[in-house]
């Protein structure tokens, strides 16, 4: 009879023992967390549209106010919000269309995106942790579009070069210096769009290859060296450039 | 390839952030409607909406992974971030 209780106390502490720890958050039996959010202001019914978030959970994105023209915003890992506008988008003042799209945010906190002009001319921005922005128009830039930042602050993204008439990609390195990124072949009116570029500076994106027998939508790596590598998945090896290969992110290791 | 659980029925896989641990984000469609996806570099694959979401578009996932995005539902569209309880969940 004591045997049997002692081995019925021995079972119930197991059981509680292990349900204590199938229940700690260190053995995953917590799920994940997902929050919902509109920035103050965001009108009925909203349009919110994140666009990175950084590695100390800082977001960045914008969202179409009441006149559907499209707002800065910085989302705090504690959940305020920020709402910023670079001087010239005149959003505010002017709310036909212009606005403020910003697309990439670094561990730093700098931010990079594009806004519109009173002339509906997109301009890209930096804009630095302290608030200070600093446009971005390459030069014979007719608009721009900056889409990724790095932890470095270097820049890329493409724009509309009217010496040219071509779409070309660009890489801004942290100290402002602007370089084209045409990748062989790239001389089409659809040009060149980088997606993503990694810590070390490397750039990957699509392009369109007038060279091929059909004009279709190659990938491209730019390293830092300069160096640019075109590629197709192997399924596409028998007629490179006739399908649509579009890289988007791009891990450290180029 | 990243194809989601059946995949033989749904319209396609969508891949939108990658963090440097290889984790990566995206949405697929099934049953006329977009979810929410995150797969591990070992491959576990984890589908997530939030409450109420007809339609879910991650955009960016953090080295934590914490991904940040947009859903759809009755009222407009809105921001999330969903916050894992562990790194690779």
């Amino acid at each position: 009879m004591k045997i049997r209780f002692k081995a019925s106390i021995q079972l119930r502490k197991l059981v509680g023992l292990t349900l204590l720890v199938l229940g700690s958050p260190l053995y995953g039996q917590q799920r994940a967390t997902i929050l919902s959010f509109d920035p103050p202001g965001s009108p009925s019914p909203s349009q919110t549209f994140p666009q990175s978030i950084n590695p100390a959970g800082v977001i960045t994105g914008y969202y179409n106010d009441v006149n559907s023209v499209p707002q800065g915003f910085l989302r705090a890992r504690d959940g305020t919000f920020l709402h910023f506008d670079p001087l010239g988008s005149l959003a505010a003042l002017n709310p036909q269309g212009q606005g403020t799209t910003p697309l990439s945010i670094n561990l730093a906190g700098a931010i990079t995106g594009y806004y519109l002009d009173v002339n509906f001319v997109a301009h890209g921005f930096l804009r630095a942790p302290n608030g200070v922005f600093t446009n971005i128009d390459p030069p014979g830039s007719l608009s721009c579009n900056p889409i990724a930042i790095n932890p470095a602050g270097a820049i890329t993204g493409n724009y509309a070069d009217g010496n040219t008439g071509l779409n070309r990609g660009f890489l801004r390195s942290p100290n402002g210096i602007v370089t084209s990124i045409d990748p062989p072949g790239s001389q089409s009116s659809n040009g060149t769009a980088p997606q993503a570029l990694n810590p070390a500076g490397a750039v990957t994106g699509f392009f369109q290859d007038t060279n091929a027998f059909f004009p279709g939508f190659r990938a491209f790596l730019r390293i830092p060296d300069g160096t640019i590598t075109v590629f197709d998945p192997p399924e596409d090896i028998a007629s490179p450039g006739s399908e649509y290969i579009v890289p988007s992110v791009l891990t450290r290791r180029e | 390839m990243i194809d989601l659980p059946n995949s033989a029925s749904n319209q396609g896989t969508f891949i939108f952030g990658i963090n440097p641990k290889g984790t990566v984000t995206g949405n697929y469609f099934l049953n006329n409607a977009y979810h929410g996806y995150v797969r591990t570099r070992n491959g576990t694959v984890t589908t997530f909406d939030p409450t109420g979401a007809t339609g879910t578009s991650p955009a960016s996932i953090n080295p934590a992974g914490a991904i940040t995005g947009n859903y759809s539902d009755a009222n407009g569209t809105h921001g999330f971030v969903r916050i894992p309880a562990q790194p690779d969940e």
